[in-house]
């Protein structure tokens, strides 16, 4: 699956990489200073790169933790997102990473440690519960196999009193999760398209149905399980299939196990938009009813509006609407 | 695909396989056929930067793939083996690149520096030769770097040195692996493929564009309504005849937009 790994020098010595290149015996390694001489140059494809992408090894440096932006929370005060990775196995089409980064490489910073300190300060630094998100640049579980990401930071974030951490993930890759006990304050939330849409956009992202059953399977040991309904996107038969979708997820998923219920209609930074859009001429969704406003693209108002209270009726048949999140535009 | 190459020594085996010609009224050595331009450049950095952009020049898609071939010393690579860069460093130049492996191949992929002299020296797992460096940096300008990639057959390593390096023998160690370079030629080429513009939407534009006189801001929206068309699978004769009834190219822009409207949601 990954047949190239380049590494930087400074981390030649950790034991996290060398236990990430003992998975890959057959992988040609290539070393280099700096990751940024690999993934940021221009005249890079990220769309070509997405066919076979390599594995960067590199040391975050830096701010490692940061704010999230307010309309993406669960209805925590505090809330920060962490990223041991950029970019993803999967290849949604609407995903802003497309748009975000120069490569579709996976960029893995492998200084877990330094992750922990700075989530331990401000965890610490807070009285009040603190929300960790860890799927922002990446999904939370579908690279577990080669980063041990959950495997080794819930763990941690179970030994923190008041963080509560957040995997977000399309992956039914939740073997690690049934290895272990439950976490009280973690969440594993799975996004959601009707299949019709997931067919069309989700490239390589496991079917509705068996993400569902990951899910079902999870609450049943005890996780507190979410409902990510983001993007949410305007289609043929919305009402019905949205319908369907809640209807497959609240009859496997009891309405007590689920944390919460995010939803947002789609919308991204303009810039991120026409990179995508020119890597993907061809692609259906860039022609669908969207406006540029205030520098994103979205919707059209009305459209957008209209989705969301839908969606909100649809979910009001299945679950307390104090659990459902709306992100804003 | 574009061909940079030294010599004609290393050259001949690919002008063989590919058939190219000799392209007589070219001011460069410039062989040719439909598909392919192959370029010598001679030695050195400066030859490969000139021998490439002039090469951008005369070929018939700049934008698609690029490949510098050759023959190159090795600290550890037998004499005769080939392999592609995964890595490619400049004795005298701070940037490396790192030409993205993409292709399924079973070439092996090593680090190669180019140097301003022939080099005697042999680092285990290095590559040296003099063009490379300066070939990918000037090849970034005209295409993305996935379709730019180095090969060489290795000529010298340090049980066979440079000085005991007949010329002559290029020919026969670049041959023994053309079907292999070939194999990546043809993998190059398709990932290039997926590039190309569609015609379909650049004619119908075109055609469109003639009918009323579109200013520039006009004429993107039509480009793009017409693109959008494609997309949504819409016949692209009903925009051309929706254009020819509009009486001006506003006219004609506010119309296709509100024929696309109901069709502009996902299936
Ligand atoms: S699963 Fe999430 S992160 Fe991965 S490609 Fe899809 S939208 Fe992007």
């Amino acid at each position: 699956m990954i047949d190239t790994i380049y590494i930087e020098e400074q981390i030649e010595g950790l034991s996290k990489y060398q236990e990430i290149l003992s998975r890959f015996p057959k992988a040609t390694v290539i070393t280099c200073t700096h990751y940024k001489e690999i993934f940021n140059p221009s005249a890079q494809s990220f769309r070509l790169q997405k066919k076979k992408p390599a594995l960067i090894l590199a040391k975050q440096t830096g701010k490692l933790v940061h704010p999230i932006p307010k309309s993406y929370g669960v209805g925590g005060r505090h809330n920060f997102y962490f990223s041991h990775l950029l970019n993803c196995l999967y290849d949604c089409r609407y995903c802003f990473l497309q748009g975000m980064y120069p490569s579709a490489h996976y960029l893995m910073f492998v200084n877990f440690e330094d992750f922990e300190k700075e989530i331990k300060n401000i965890s610490q630094s807070k009285t009040e519960p603190t929300w960790f998100f860890s799927g922002y640049d990446c999904d939370s579980l579908a690279l577990e196999s080669v980063t041990g990401f959950a495997s080794h930071f819930l763990p941690f974030f179970k030994r923190l009193p008041n963080a509560w951490v957040e995997l977000r993930t399309k992956s039914v890759a939740t073997q690690i999760l049934h290895a272990m006990d439950p976490l009280p304050r973690a969440v594993v939330a799975f996004s959601f398209t009707p299949q019709e849409i997931s067919s069309q956009l989700e490239h390589g992202v496991p079917s509705v149905k068996s993400r569902i059953r990951a899910m079902q399977k999870l609450a049943k040991q005890g996780w507190k399980v979410g409902l990510r309904i983001d993007p949410l996107l305007e289609c043929r038969n919305f009402e019905k299939r949205y319908s369907n979708l809640f209807r497959n997820i609240f009859e496997k998923v009891p309405e007590h196990a689920i944390h919460s219920v995010s939803i947002g209609a789609f919308r991204m930074p303009k810039g991120f938009y026409k990179k995508i859009e020119k890597q993907y001429p061809e692609e259906k969704l860039f022609a669908g009813n969207f406006k540029s406003q205030g520098g994103c693209i979205a919707y059209q108002r009305q459209i957008e509006i209209q989705l969301k209270q839908k969606s909100v009726q649809l979910l009001s048949q299945w679950i307390n609407p104090d659990k459902v999140f709306k992100c804003q535009t | 695909m574009n061909f940079v190459v030294a010599y004609l020594a290393e050259a001949q085996p690919v002008i063989d396989y590919y058939d190219l010609k000799k392209v007589d009224h070219a001011s460069i050595p410039l062989f040719q056929n439909d598909q392919h331009s192959l370029v010598l450049s001679g030695l050195g950095k400066n030859s490969a930067t000139s021998a490439t952009e002039n090469l951008s020049r005369s070929t018939n898609n700049p934008n698609g793939g690029w490949i510098n071939l050759g023959i190159s010393g090795h600290g550890s690579l037998a004499k005769g083996d080939l392999f592609i860069a995964g890595k490619i460093l400049d004795d005298n130049a701070k940037e490396t690149f790192y030409p993205p492996q993409l292709y399924a191949s079973s070439i092996t992929v090593s680090t190669l520096k180019s140097c301003s002299k022939p080099s005697m020296e042999y680092q285990e797992g290095m590559g040296y030769d003099m063009e490379a460096h300066a070939f990918y940096k000037t090849a970034c300008q005209f295409t993305t770097r996935e379709l730019i990639q180095v090969v060489k057959v290795v000529s010298d390593n340090p049980s066979f040195p440079l000085d005991q390096f007949s010329p002559k023998d290029a020919p026969v160690m670049i041959n023994q692996h053309l079907q292999r370079i070939d194999d990546l030629v043809k993998q190059i080429e398709e990932t290039s493929n997926t590039f190309q513009i569609d015609d379909k939407v650049e004619e119908m534009f075109e055609s469109i564009g003639k009918i009323h006189s579109f200013s520039v801001t006009r004429s993107h929206q039509l480009q793009e309504l017409v693109r959008h068309a494609k997309n949504l699978n819409l016949d692209l004769g009903v925009i051309k005849e929706i254009a020819q009834s509009s009486t001006n190219a506003g006219d004609a822009i506010k119309n296709i937009s509100e024929f696309l409207e109901p069709y502009r949601t996902l299936g």
